[in-house]
């Protein structure tokens, strides 16, 4: 699936959507000036391989030197790096949302759940606690959900450490 | 400086269990343990059997290395194979393995670990661009073949891909994915590690087992399997196989 990536611009701020695969042949905006912040929709993004997560990192980190970078929607994938990769989010970088990937065992589904920082997790003092409740969430028909994360709880979330 | 003598020769199983990912590597890195099997990782009996193939008649691994990997007759319905030149664009290649995919729900666990090491195999193979190929022969390179298979059996899901080179140095490769449970995935980038070291690391973090047979300037075959159960287990922890072969 083709990087596709959308440029607009709200005030003194700027804001990018991606979508599709972040890999060698992605060619992100350039971003001329220095916006007060630079929000960043991932919400379209379907993969990123070792090549793109290069290329992100030479990107991001120089207008992070300029701008407060702001990740939005960040899908599964990306999180994976978050917690993997130094410098993914870059140090003066913050997430508003993320995807937290749920299934239930007994009916086969699988859910991605869009987690608002603030709202479903909440973080500081270093560390991080979840809000959202999927047992009364209804993610699946199961009555009662037998919905469980479909991730190890404290690798998920650790990135959420860093800006806590 | 004199190379560390190796302890275990590349001929002979290390079987192990509980041992961490990065001391895997660092076995078969230092210690030449290139059949490494361990007693609680998935499909154990098949991955010692495989090694014993791979040391006791490595011509036979080269000749069916989907079905020695497999240790079992394949099955049509759980056999996905495309033969292309080198120069075939990858993303058609990822497409047609995730509709083979998705005709096997229980595949659906490992579905974006599988789609991402076959795209970084893929790209190794065409593009015979990782920083642990022979890169005087790189250079050189010419389109070539690229054959790529995925195979699905009860408990596992297992990808394929040889091309027509035979480039790969398997202590290269090694040593690449070494440096980055060392430095870091970022700290590997800085050191201008490029994008292909930092790859296999990805590849390895999320399988159960990894395999490579290297004919020297003939094919290069490079496998990864993937285990569908615990569903929510992280897969960086488990307990890994390798099983390694390169002959002259």
């Amino acid at each position: 699936m083709e990087f596709k990536s959308e440029v607009a611009k709200q005030g003194d701020d700027l804001v990018l959507k991606f979508s599709g695969t972040i890999d060698e042949d992605v060619e992100f905006p350039a971003v001329e000036g220095a916006p007060g912040s630079i929000r960043i929709d991932l919400q379209g993004v379907k993969s990123i391989n070792s090549v793109g997560i290069r290329e992100w990192l030479n990107w991001i980190k120089p207008l992070a030197e300029k701008s407060k970078i702001v990740l939005e929607n960040c899908p599964k994938p990306l999180v994976f790096q978050l917690n993997m990769v130094e410098g993914f989010l870059p140090k003066n970088g913050t997430i508003t949302s993320f995807y937290v990937p749920y299934f239930c065992e007994k009916c086969d589904t699988e859910k991605d759940v869009l987690f608002k920082v603030g709202e479903h997790v909440t973080v500081g003092g270093g560390n991080y606690a979840i809000k959202f409740d999927v047992k009364t969430a209804k993610l699946c028909d199961c009555n009662p959900s037998e919905m469980e994360l479909d991730a190890t709880e404290s690798k998920y979330f650790q990135f959420l450490k860093r800006i806590a | 400086m004199a190379a560390p003598a190796l302890k275990f020769a590349q001929h002979q199983i290390l079987v192990t269990e509980k041992m961490e990912p990065s001391d895997v590597i660092h076995h078969a890195l230092s210690q030449g343990a290139y059949h490494l099997v361990q007693k609680d990782g998935i499909s154990f009996e098949k991955e010692k059997a495989l090694a014993q193939l791979m040391i006791s008649n490595p011509v036979s691994f080269f000749a069916d290395p989907v079905r020695s990997i497999a240790q079992e007759l394949l099955l049509k319905e759980n056999l996905f194979t495309f033969r292309c030149p080198s120069t075939t664009n990858k993303r058609s290649v990822i497409q047609y393995l995730e509709d083979f995919l998705h005709q096997h729900p229980k595949t659906k666990s490992v579905h974006d670990e599988v789609l991402l090491a076959a795209d970084e195999i893929f790209t190794n193979a065409s593009k015979n661009s990782g920083s642990f190929y022979d890169s005087a022969a790189a250079q050189n390179a010419v389109a070539g073949e690229i054959e790529f298979h995925a195979y699905i059996d009860q408990e596992r899901v297992m990808i394929v891909c040889i091309d027509s080179y035979g480039r790969l140095v398997i202590p290269h490769l090694l040593d690449k994915i070494h440096f980055c449970f060392e430095r870091g995935v970022a700290g590997a980038i800085q050191q201008g590690e490029g994008g292909a070291g930092i790859g296999s690391f990805l590849i390895f973090n999320n399988c159960s087992s990894y395999y490579i047979g290297v004919e020297p300037g003939k094919q290069t075959i490079v496998g990864v399997g993937f285990q569908y159960t615990p569903r929510s287990s992280d897969k960086a922890a488990l307990s890994k196989h390798l099983n390694f072969v390169s002959i002259e």
